[in-house]
């Protein structure tokens, strides 16, 4: 069992002033309920409400805030103090804007216009001019409207999906569970219905995409992370000069799970990282992309890959190592 | 005592108050909360309202005069406290939880901003949704969106140099936040990504904002990064590729067919992509490994040789 220290005081009165309207509009609920609603275990629940009903502008008893816990159920009596909660704090005022911003680009989180409306409301309360000086772009793409009807109506569908290791397109047949953006993409996580296995597809690499009249019940799993279910996941170590760092920002699921100083032949100290990656293929690229501006250090066999990779490239520009570029050859 | 109780009695004190109250009222009012000794009760008092403030409430303080000229008064009006009656639907409500849940920000401030917006939701305020977006959110970010409601700059440091910044925009794009603005500090707007400033924003609620009419964030900041200027010139903002068959595709699909110059017989494509960001171009170029190939501008293609050749260990960064 994990021990935990004491809730912060800063955490607990924001939770206050919200629970006190919220049961005071109720009068009486269970004790399960309300911690449920509020995220919170029913021992630390009861614990600020038993605080809060000593609470008052002096210890009359005519003056503490008039509620009690009786068994399972709190009571709550006559409202003295907070009626109504306290005004959206900055964080949260931000959030509901991003929400809805956010939401606004998904299919179907707008229903008949609700949410417009609701944000209206919310800004008015906060004074916010609905100007263009706000705006989140997902991007997304047109395959995410029939990806999210058919992951709500358990449908299958197919489409031709390209490969990246190997540069070619085939066609899979899978019923959507989700569709999501993360970072610079989309997704869709889906059971594949060849595989018999749970399959993340990129939406900008799949290509005709067709709905099939036909249903199919998958129950999904918890959503793992990211390469949790590759065999083959390796452990990559590889030394970064720092300034470089962000190359492995672009890519979702990237853990870089250690970091530190070390010196190198440049002038500045490098640091260590380690990287899940999913293949050879995808390593090469991330090569590439630091150029000279990373080491992999470990495991040992793919000690030669950068320069081998480098190479291979080279060869398409007609240069190899110890040779002068080629020529281009613009059309 | 525990400092919650008192904290939550100083509140219910200056909610109920009619005037303003001092300090030396408050403490006789909650007598025994705060220590005997001046000093200490003091201190006590400070961080009570510390915590109080930190939360968003608006304590209002006022130098009194009369018999208690010079005195400090403390109240909190009702009017400021309270969150105004959004008179939200069911249905509003209910789309409000579905945007929540939609945007994932590794953040509860949804949550919590629900649990006040929709008093009348029993239960989870969260709900499943079939699509949803993560979008991490960086501490910053609240501050910056205050100081854009409320039309004032900004203070913080960027690429180790102190701004002050008058916010035209916060804009999220391709999994990242972007704040555009007018930078005091070289008279020019600049844009800056968020996750980069350096350590805490401060509002300057003394400098006015302008946002220029008409301005639309969308616009001030371009979809694809390699149109973004670079520090590199490679003697053109278009760069010729040649794509092999096998992934036209996917470069249709970023580009579609106005960005294909020539179709060749075996299929490979020669497309314009914009290269004025050059990092950005090259980041994008080597997702294709020996599958794609610059063909103009020269000097692009140049820059792409000689970054492989560097790291064959032909040549070094001196000699490029």
């Amino acid at each position: 069992m994990t021990r935990r220290g004491p809730r912060p005081i800063n955490i607990r009165l924001r939770r206050l002033l919200v629970m006190l309207p919220w049961l005071m509009e109720r009068e009486n609920v269970s004790t399960q309920e309300m911690a449920d609603h509020f995220l919170m275990s029913v021992d630390d629940l009861v614990a600020d409400l038993t605080l809060a009903s000593l609470c008052g502008v002096s210890q009359d008893p005519r003056d503490l805030i008039d509620l009690w816990v009786d068994e399972d159920e709190v009571h709550f009596g006559i409202p003295k103090y907070f009626d109504r909660p306290l005004r959206l704090t900055v964080t949260e005022a931000f959030s509901l804007v991003a929400s809805a911003a956010a939401a606004e680009q998904i299919p179907g989180a707008d229903v008949d216009g609700a949410l417009s409306r609701a944000i209206t409301k919310v800004q008015a309360v906060l004074a916010i001019d609905n100007d263009d000086s706000f705006a989140i772009d997902l991007g997304t793409p047109d395959t995410v409207a029939p990806l999210v009807d058919a992951a709500l109506g358990q449908q299958i569908v197919e489409f031709d999906y390209w490969s990246v290791a190997t540069g070619q397109s085939v066609r899979r047949r899978v019923v959507p569970i989700e569709v999501f953006a993360e970072r610079d993409h989309w997704y869709v996580r889906s059971f594949d219905t060849e595989a018999q296995a749970e399959r993340t597809f990129r939406l900008d690499r799949l290509d005709d995409l067709q709905t099939i009249k036909q249903s199919m019940a998958v129950t999904p799993s918890a959503r793992g992370e990211w390469f949790s279910s590759l065999q083959e996941r390796q452990v990559v170590t590889l030394e970064v000069d720092p300034s470089w760092l962000w190359v492995l920002e672009q890519y979702s699921g990237v853990a870089v799970s250690a970091s530190s100083a070390t010196s190198s032949s440049s002038s500045h100290s490098w640091v260590t990282v380690e990287v899940v990656v999913s293949s050879e293929r995808w390593l090469q690229r991330v090569l590439l992309r630091f150029g000279c501006h990373a080491r992999l250090v470990t495991p040992s066999e793919w000690a030669d890959l950068a320069g081998a990779t480098a190479e291979l490239v080279l060869t398409r520009y007609g240069t190899t190592k110890g040779t002068s570029s080629a020529g281009s050859s613009i059309p | 005592m525990h400092q919650l109780e008192r904290v939550t009695n100083l509140l219910a004190l200056l909610l109920s108050a009619r005037r303003h109250l001092t300090f030396e009222e408050i403490r006789t009012q909650l007598k025994g909360q705060y220590p005997e000794n001046l000093v200490a009760a003091r201190a006590a008092f400070e961080r009570d309202k510390a915590i109080l403030r930190d939360e968003g409430v608006p304590i209002d303080s006022e130098v009194q005069g009369g018999d208690k000229a010079g005195m400090t008064g403390y109240l909190i009006k009702r009017s400021a406290y309270e969150l105004g009656d959004l008179d939200l639907s069911t249905q509003e409500a209910a789309a409000l939880r579905v945007a929540v849940s939609t945007l994932r920000m590794g953040q509860s401030w949804g949550e919590e901003a629900l649990w006040k917006v929709d008093m009348e939701e029993h239960g989870s305020q969260l709900v499943t949704t079939s699509a949803h977006a993560t979008l991490l959110v960086h501490p910053n970010l609240p501050l910056l969106h205050e100081a854009l409601i409320k039309k004032v700059a900004v203070g913080f440091t960027y690429s180790d140099r102190k701004r002050v910044v008058e916010p035209y925009g916060l804009l999220a794009r391709s999994g990242w936040w972007y704040l555009v603005g007018h930078d005091q500090s070289v008279n020019a707007e600049r844009t800056f990504r968020v996750d980069r400033i350096e350590g805490e924003v401060s509002i300057l609620r003394d400098i006015a904002c302008t946002r220029p009419s008409g301005f639309d964030i969308r616009k001030a900041f371009p979809v694809d990064l390699k149109e973004l200027p670079g520090a590199i010139d490679v003697g053109g903002e278009v760069a010729q590729v040649l794509v092999n068959a096998s992934d036209v595709g996917v470069v249709l699909g970023q580009y579609t067919q106005s960005a294909v110059v020539e179709n060749r017989p075996d299929g490979s494509v020669v497309f314009q992509v914009p290269c004025s960001n050059v990092q950005a171009f090259e980041q994008w170029l080597f997702g294709f490994l020996d599958r794609a190939e610059v063909l103009a501008p020269p000097a692009l293609r140049q820059h792409v040789i000689d970054w492989l050749l560097e790291m064959t260990g032909s040549v070094t960064r001196g000699e490029r």
